[in-house]
């Protein structure tokens, strides 16, 4: 990177964290370190609840779906809008209401104390290392475009989030939260803006758009009923309708940003924002993929988007195999290049048998060329050893490296550190709230100041940062490991939801009953996940409808307290 | 020590939001009958 690009990254870094501190008020009381005292603008929580969301494996992996497969992954979030609404109804009065920091604090409110242990705990155990997942997978990534060692990058994403965390709470975090969706937002469309004018002149918009659908890319709904398909309609409609509730109401990293909002009508409003704005943010990173994908149409792609693989193909015993794919697929790409501009040339013909043939034509050198890459990828899959390796997320920071005038390289780096380090931060400050809350306070110290809670969530914050990063080191050497986070998250993600359903839902259900019916809800979803192909989006509609169905009966069976009533619960708080 | 947060005193009333559910599911329809034009269209 040029130095112009490494000081705005440096500046902006800076600027961030200094800025995020300045803001930060009232966190000298546990209400405000972990609350903001309910005093963030309805926006700025929206913006939140986004960013936490979007983190750097959005950036760059949504921005390599994009690139090589088209508009379909944005069906995942087709449940989403639904889920804001329902948790703006049934949810957040609930949980604003009953005057809580923690989600899980008002299981034992509603139930009992082991409910609330078991699903905070779970909480602690997947987001501990989620954590760490999100920043080694950016790290891995970005110490090869920057050329640095992955500790060091892996301490450029994350001491900041550590940093910033620890000194200012929440405040701190929603604040550079807000900073940084504007820079991600920006970025992104200055990118899309440089593509769309960097098409070739003889390449119109439509044109552009013509050869990106006649690969299939501009297909965003697919109807066709298939539960092992992640990326369908219904399955985005239905299991993402789920996913989204578990997130968004059950996991204490989101239901923490919108506790913060200053009325339950300003957390409504930042959930709605989600609601109004996420689809068309997902498409607008797909879209950057697709306009990358069609520059590289018109301008030479390297082979493989990530150099240190291609150098260590290079060096080793299949060099001269790794040489002869090269020559294939420069040709491949010069005859694709031709059957693009025979395209659109035929396209404003406007004769329908020269489209389809010159259709045909160009989706065969695609093809070509997609078949070439995945021999590539296959090939640094054996000679790395790493199995799990995908040279798609390769691809948008290479683009931004290679092709961006210098100023811009600098934002968008920033913009993908940054996008990591927000998440990373809104991780660290609901693992320390849960942590003193439901734990701490609740089971070690239950009385002392507000100046002993505050001391003790600074070291959780400190711990949760230490382990975070430990895994992501470990998780940058096993690349697996990752894999098996995300399935281990989803045995009991909608499972938890499914306990909250039972709370807000169902009158008559009592602690025993939703202890064990959370138990049995992960345990099925387990079962499903080793013995068939279900895709995990429906993992959590079987996790929460299990869990749901199974309260009720054990409800009805068991002999447990007096059940009380959730309105009851918000109204005594 | 502060046992339970606070509910500041703005939250006493709370104004309608429902246009904002049917103006999201309205959205919605619109994006999906957008995005089916996109593919039909480009194919």
């Amino acid at each position: 990177m040029h130095p112009v690009d490494w000081t705005i990254l440096i500046v902006v870094m800076v600027w961030i964290v200094y800025d995020g501190l300045k803001r930060t008020t009232d966190s000298g009381e546990l209400e405000g370190y972990f609350l903001a005292k309910r005093s963030i603008p309805w926006w700025a929580a929206g913006l939140s609840v986004m960013a936490t969301q979007l983190s750097a494996i959005t950036m760059v992996g949504t921005t390599g779906q994009g690139y090589t497969d088209g508009l379909r992954f944005v069906q995942m979030y087709y449940g989403l809008p639904l889920a804001m609404i329902i948790l703006s109804i049934a949810f957040v009065p609930f949980f604003y209401r009953a005057k809580v920091y923690t989600a899980y604090e008002y299981l034992e409110q509603r139930f009992d104390a082991k409910t609330r242990s078991l699903t905070s705990f779970l909480f602690l155990v997947s987001r501990g290392m989620s954590c760490g997942v999100i920043i080694s997978a950016p790290a891995v990534v970005m110490s090869i475009i920057l050329g640095l060692d992955i500790t060091a990058t892996a301490m450029l994403i994350g001491l900041p989030a550590i940093i910033y965390t620890i000194f200012g709470g929440v405040q701190a975090v929603t604040w550079t939260d807000v900073k940084i969706m504007v820079l991600i937002i920006g970025g992104l469309i200055a990118t899309l803006v440089t593509l769309a004018f960097g098409l070739p002149d003889q390449i119109a918009l439509s044109d552009a758009l013509n050869i990106a659908g006649a690969t299939g890319r501009l297909e965003a709904i697919d109807f066709k009923w298939n539960p092992n398909e992640t990326y369908s309609f219904w399955s985005g409609t239905i299991g993402g309708l789920f996913l989204m509730l578990s997130y968004f109401g059950a996991d204490q990293s989101q239901v923490q940003r919108y506790l913060t909002a200053k009325s339950v009508h300003a957390a409504r409003h930042s959930l709605l924002m989600s609601a109004y704005y996420k689809i068309p943010l997902q498409l607008l990173v797909l879209m950057v993929g697709i306009f990358i994908y069609l520059f590289y149409i018109f301008s030479p792609p390297p082979l493989l988007f990530n150099r240190t693989q291609d150098e260590r193909l290079r060096a080793s015993g299949r060099a001269a195999e790794y040489q002869a794919l090269e020559q294939r697929f420069t040709g491949a790409i010069d005859q694709r290049r031709q059957a693009a501009e025979q395209l659109a040339t035929a396209e404003r013909s406007d004769n329908a048998a020269s489209i389809a043939f010159a259709r045909s034509g160009f989706s065969a050198w695609d093809g070509e060329v997609r078949s070439i890459r995945q021999t590539a990828t296959t090939m640094a899959r054996e000679v790395s050893g790493d199995r799990n390796y995908s040279d798609t997320n390769y691809v948008f920071p290479r683009f931004i490296l290679t092709q961006l005038p210098i100023g811009l390289i600098g934002l968008l780096m920033v913009a993908i550190i940054l996008a990591a380090t927000d998440s990373i931060a809104a991780e660290l400050n609901s693992l320390s709230t849960a942590t003193v809350i439901d734990f701490y306070r609740r089971y070690v110290t239950r009385e002392a100041t507000d100046a002993h809670y505050l001391k003790v969530s600074k070291y959780a914050t400190a711990f949760w940062g230490v382990f975070a990063s430990l895994v992501a080191i470990w998780a940058a050497e096993l690349g697996s490991l990752i894999e098996v986070v995300n399935r281990f998250g989803s045995f009991f993600y909608g499972s938890i939801l499914g306990v909250f359903l039972l709370a807000f839902l169902w009158r008559r259900a009592h602690g025993t009953a939703a202890f064990i019916a959370l138990i049995i809800g992960m345990v099925t979803v387990a079962w499903f996940a080793f013995n068939t192909g279900v895709s995990f989006l429906w993992h959590n509609v079987i996790g929460a409808v299990t869990v749901f169905v199974v309260g009720i009966i054990l409800s009805a069976l068991l002999p447990g307290p007096r059940p009380s009533d959730p309105r009851d619960v918000a109204k005594a708080a | 020590m502060t046992l339970r947060p606070t509910l500041p005193s703005s939250d006493t009333v709370d104004p309608p939001i429902a246009h904002h559910y049917v103006l999201i599911l309205i959205i919605q329809v619109i994006v999906l009958l957008g995005l089916a034009w996109l593919a039909a269209h480009y194919r």
